[in-house]
């Protein structure tokens, strides 16, 4: 479930105060429980937990309901009271009775893919002319000509190769936000067309 | 693995950490640092892409590839990622960017027998030895002949008289034509080559001839003045349907844009490269140039 679809789920007097709670600031707020679910999420997902996504939102749903208790007594860094709580999930889920689970499958949709290169031209449009650049010569060589072409793309850029990593990293992280927003936009338009499709 | 004392984890500690490949005490060490540590949660960030994309190149161990799959692609959010890592790796791995190589490469390049310019000067070689070979075989044979004794020699006609002239079967009509066929025009030169030079400004008639043996074709084109940053290229055949295009080209240092050009999106026939200047913000026409493939 994306974290869109589950807060429209959390109650929504009990998220408003969760966000006021992290930061009065309610950008701010919206960027820091971001970051908070992305957390929990790897930590789940690298204890080897295959639904990482709903302990994640179950965790944040617990402490949304428990704001209302805790505002004005606790003292200390807010999203360390996340991770005691999501130790608490992940202790209930371990211990219920295993239900065989299949392994998720290789995505395989043509569609996503396409939209993906689609998505991916559209953002490599917005970005700057240098970092499209830097980019496309990142990822421009493979196996071991790559090592040897990062080097030298560092080189020409006066910088060392772990900071062309760097660079080209956050870069990709960009393109990455960007594609993840384009694809939502373009899966919430999606439904009722297929809808209609199915219906014929 | 991990520097406890400071808390530093090596970018090897985070990849096993995504994996879920450490130990307790490793594990609990990185969990809570990444709640407490900004900068410890970018490089996780970053390891997360870094990660698909060695999946998606191909680039992890057989053990590391089980844990991907079975603990690292487990949300919509990796496997997006894991797709944009395939799509990036797709856009932008054929059409490598040429770069200028250093002398130490060009002299090694040089002597490294799988160039295609080596084949081919083997091919070429052994091709002169043969015809060599069957010329010194036919001078061979003639001198045989020769020596072989005398020829016959041709008798001369005794001249003799001729009767009264009759009719003949000969027909009178005129002499038959002489037979005067033309020999069609040789071919141009063609060239077996994997690099091409494609100069602005040559007309479609005297294009190269470009074959399209092996996987990629090199073609370097020479740039006029003013020179960009980065160019665009659209490779169409003379109809205009595009078979192959590549945005924002560094130029490098040189007056020659190369890139390297599949030979599967190339069938016989004739081609133009359009060429556009590219300034971030404008772009503007730089040229267009011909090649044809047989």
């Amino acid at each position: 479930m994306s974290a869109v679809m589950h807060l429209k789920e959390l109650r929504r007097e009990d998220f408003e105060r969760l966000l006021i709670w992290l930061d009065a600031d309610r950008e701010r707020a919206g960027e820091l429980y971001e970051r908070i679910r992305w957390r929990l999420v790897t930590i789940l997902a690298s204890r080897g937990c295959t639904q990482a996504e709903e302990l994640a939102d179950e965790t944040i749903d617990r402490v949304a309901r428990r704001v209302a208790d805790i505002e004005r007594t606790y003292v200390g860094d807010k999203a360390i009271y996340f991770l005691g709580v999501m130790n608490n999930v992940h202790h209930e889920y371990l211990r219920r009775p295993t239900t065989p689970k299949l392994l998720p499958t290789p995505n395989d949709d043509n569609d996503q893919r396409e939209q993906v290169h689609l998505c991916l031209d559209t953002c490599l449009e917005r970005l700057a002319p240098y970092s499209r650049q830097l980019i496309e010569r990142y990822y421009a060589a493979d196996k071991k000509a790559k090592i040897d072409l990062r080097k030298l793309v560092a080189r020409e850029l006066g910088i060392k190769p772990a900071t062309l990593r760097l660079r080209a990293l956050r870069i990709r992280e960009k393109l990455q936000t960007c594609i993840q927003g384009c694809l939502n936009r373009v899966s919430e338009a999606r439904p009722l067309g297929r809808a209609t499709q199915a219906s014929k | 693995m991990i520097d406890e004392t400071r808390t530093q984890f090596s970018d090897e500690a985070i990849r096993h950490f995504l994996l879920g490949n450490l130990n307790s005490a490793e594990q609990s060490l990185i969990e809570h640092s990444l709640f407490s540590d900004g900068g410890l949660e970018e490089r996780v960030r970053l390891a997360e892409l870094e990660l698909s994309d060695d999946f998606a190149a191909d680039r992890l161990t057989s053990a590391e590839r089980d844990l991907f799959r079975q603990r690292f692609l487990i949300t919509a959010g990796r496997e997006t990622s894991l797709e944009v890592s395939k799509a990036l790796r797709k856009d932008f791995a054929p059409a490598r960017v040429t770069t200028q190589p250093s002398l130490r490469q060009q002299i090694s390049s040089l002597f490294d027998i799988r160039q295609h310019a080596w084949k081919y000067a083997f091919a070429t070689l052994s091709l002169m030895l043969l015809l060599l070979a069957a010329a010194l075989l036919v001078r061979k044979e003639q001198s045989r002949l020769v020596n072989d004794g005398p020829r016959p020699q041709h008798a001369v006609p005794k001249p003799s008289a001729t009767s009264t002239p009759v009719n003949s079967h000969h027909s009178g009509n005129a002499p038959a034509p002489v037979h005067t066929e033309t020999s069609p025009a040789l071919p141009p030169h063609e060239g077996l080559t994997s690099s091409v030079v494609l100069a602005g400004g040559t007309v479609l008639e005297s294009a190269p001839v470009i074959s399209t043996s092996g996987d990629v074709i090199t073609v370097q084109l020479q740039l006029s003045e003013p020179l960009a940053i980065a160019y665009d290229i659209n490779v169409m055949t003379t109809s205009g349907e595009s078979v192959f295009s590549a945005n924002a080209l560094p130029r490098g240092g040189s007056e020659i844009l190369g890139f390297d050009l599949p030979t599967n999106v190339l069938k016989p026939g004739d081609f133009q490269v359009v060429l556009n200047r590219n300034d971030g913000e404008s772009k503007q026409a730089a040229g267009i140039y011909y090649f044809r493939v047989r």
